[in-house]
């Protein structure tokens, strides 16, 4: 029975019940959905890889579960991050957002074991449509229009897939998803597709976008699915693509200088988000062995730790209202705990030893420095973009948002420490990031390939220490002699500055001449018509040439007369 | 927990002291580098202390190019608002 469901449909369909009760039984079942879909999940573990369940659609065969160890690891993470996500929002009251948490999630592991592009594109756009509730319930109007540029953007990008999906149909016959690899323009086109979700650069301020504005609850679950599962797709379908490497280390290096000026806390964490993608697809790009395990555990690690990282920025903007680092300081007082785990995430993402980065992260930076003869010389120039990116999640994610929110001057700002049920939901999170660092063999032991790496060297250790350390002595040195720019209420351009500002005010100023020359053209159209029914009128009008009436006096004239000229002519 | 009573971080002195606990320990890790024998892929990772220069010039260079890059794109809170 339980082999005939994909794994996530438990997720999809229980999530119709969960409107249906309320309070205690709605907590237990919103615990339970993701636990039994987990158990469910263990039930495909250890089978043979390949198509476990294939339904006949018109001409095509829809292979709706497809096991290997590659989805496998990626449907582990995903239940493991929703049973988090979810007790982080048992206390939220607001059915809206349970039921698309439940169907995002559970939509997103289900995409993982599609095996074909069809099924794919499906559960992708119900990822997209269920996911923007999460940015719409905060129930504001900034919320609003974030959530609509953000689902004009998700919607887009499966319009992209469906499109590729059927120029490679026709070109090949088949809607298998395998590697694919930029052969044709099918494949390009899914290639974008994907890349939109996965924030490639100039794709990529959605992210940054909507995120922070989603409500404290629904940032975790987002952070969590759209990006990694294209980062899942791209894995699957494009590794060993030499462009992603480019792609990859841009994605590391730009976000690092907005994530350095940004006020808010959050979308602090979202461009951070885009330069963890960036490693990843690095890895993907690289396409080795060592690359790909790399880039995949990456994945399963950073899932963690950015929830973390979001969960205790939620909580400080639950408790204290808001997330804006100007605001913010010396809260470890009152939320010492949060303060804890915080700190955890800071550690993991930037990859001190014994926390979970440094044990998958160095994989992919290994990888890019052992492939310096396929890569030739650009492989010195990625190795040092990439830890330069390194020292820059250090900045950004390891001191600014702990020191800022937590530390840095007193606020005067007193709250109360976070709920329990978040304090667990960080406490479990925090707990698995440090298990992760110190034993990364359970891990190593699920990648796609053999694991023959170790993270605990001396040099590695050592070198790793080296570049934390003094970059952290680089911060303390700015702060203390003024150096460090304080943290300002404001807003930074990006790229979507262009589809904000420019492509309206072009549209603005164009929409004037524009209906002005419509205007003429009419005018000048209708002018002519007029002429022509005015000419009309006047030939055939009740007062035209062809419509004059006649007076019968002179039909009769006309009549004698005919009948005088007969007359003449016939004596003549 | 949630009161104004004076902690160990609130004493300048303190935060001080953490400071050149961090000074020494940045130290000993530089010191550190010539007591092991490296397996790098690239002559630079050779260099003594190669990781620790290139982790504080690279940090100080982002702090810079942060600020320069607030003239070019910083507007007020309300930018897209208006």
């Amino acid at each position: 029975m339980t082999g005939s469901l994909p794994p996530g449909s438990l997720l999809l369909l229980g999530a119709l019940v969960v409107p249906l009760v309320r309070g205690r039984l709605q907590q237990l079942l919103l615990v339970a959905l993701p636990a039994a879909s987990l158990w469910h999940l263990s039930t495909f573990f250890g089978r043979e890889p390949g198509a476990l369940l294939e339904v006949q659609a018109f001409d095509y065969t829809l292979t709706l579960i497809r096991v290997d160890r590659l989805s496998l690891l990626f449907g582990l993470i995903f239940h493991i991050v929703a049973i988090l996500s979810v007790i982080y929002a048992i206390h939220v009251k607001d059915n809206v957002q349970h039921v698309a948490g439940l169907i995002y999630a559970g939509s997103a592991i289900a995409a993982v074991f599609a095996g074909d592009l069809i099924t794919l594109f499906v559960f992708w756009e119900l990822t997209a449509i269920s996911s923007v509730f999460l940015v719409w319930a905060s129930r504001n109007e900034r919320a609003y229009r974030a959530g609509m540029r953000y689902l004009i953007v998700q919607v887009g990008s499966g319009v992209l897939l469906l499109a590729g999906v059927l120029l490679h149909l026709r070109d090949t016959g088949s809607i298998a998803f395998e590697h694919l690899g930029l052969v044709s323009p099918g494949t390009t086109l899914i290639f974008i597709a994907f890349g939109v979700k996965c924030a490639f650069p100039l794709l990529h301020n959605w992210l940054q976008d909507a995120y922070p504005e989603a409500t404290v609850t629904g940032t975790v679950f987002l952070s969590a699915f759209t990006t990694k599962l294209a980062i899942y797709t791209l894995a699957r379908g494009y590794a060993g693509t030499e462009i992603l490497i480019w792609l990859g280390v841009i994605m590391t290096l730009f976000p690092i200088f907005y994530a350095v000026i940004e006020n808010n806390l959050r979308r602090v964490l979202a461009y951070s988000l885009n330069n963890q993608l960036g490693f990843m697809v690095v890895g993907i790009g690289v396409g080795t062995e060592l690359a790909l395990n790399g880039a995949v555990s990456h994945a399963f690690v950073h899932i963690l730790y950015k929830a973390l990282l979001f969960m205790s920025m939620g909580a400080v903007l639950y408790r204290t209202g808001t997330c804006e680092a100007s605001k913010l300081g010396g809260l470890y007082k009152s939320m010492p705990l949060t303060t804890v785990f915080c700190i955890v995430g800071a550690a993991s993402i930037s990859g001190f030893p014994l926390f979970s980065a440094f044990t998958t992260k160095s994989m992919t930076l290994s990888a890019v420095a052992e492939g310096h003869y396929a890569l030739g010389a650009m492989a010195p120039l990625f190795t040092l973009a990439l830890l330069f990116a390194s020292a820059g999640v250090l900045e950004h994610s390891g001191i600014k948002i702990p020191f800022f929110a937590f530390f840095a001057h007193d606020s005067g700002i007193r709250c109360k420490e976070a709920p329990w049920n978040m304090l667990v939901a960080m406490g479990a999170t925090a707990a698995l990031c440090v298990l992760l660092g110190i034993v990364p063999g359970p891990l190593y032991s699920l990648l796609p390939y053999a694991v023959d790496y170790q993270p605990y060297t001396t040099g590695h250790v050592i070198t790793s220490l080296q570049l934390l350390l003094w970059a952290a002595l680089a911060f303390c040195v700015l702060v203390r002699y003024g150096y460090y720019p304080p943290e300002m209420p404001s807003v930074n351009l990006d790229f979507d500055w262009l589809y904000r500002r420019v492509l309206p005010a072009g549209f603005r100023a164009v929409a004037p001449a524009a209906l002005r020359a419509r205007e003429t053209v009419v005018r000048g159209a209708l002018g002519r018509v007029e002429r022509f029914v005015a000419g009309l009128y006047r030939h055939h009008g009740p007062q035209g040439v062809f419509a004059r009436s006649w007076p019968t006096g002179s039909t009769v004239l006309w009549v004698a007369l005919l009948l005088a000229f007969f007359l003449i002519v016939y004596y003549v | 927990m949630n009161d104004d009573r004076r902690r160990w971080l609130d004493d300048p002195a303190h935060v001080t002291l953490l400071y050149r606990v961090l000074f020494a320990v940045c130290i000993l890790l530089f010191v550190a580098d010539f007591l092991y024998h490296k397996h790098s892929h690239f002559s630079f990772e050779d260099w003594p202390g190669f990781h620790a220069g290139y982790g504080f010039v690279v940090f100080v260079f982002i702090v810079f190019a942060g600020k320069w890059l607030r003239k070019i794109v910083m507007r007020d809170e309300d930018y897209y608002d208006r």
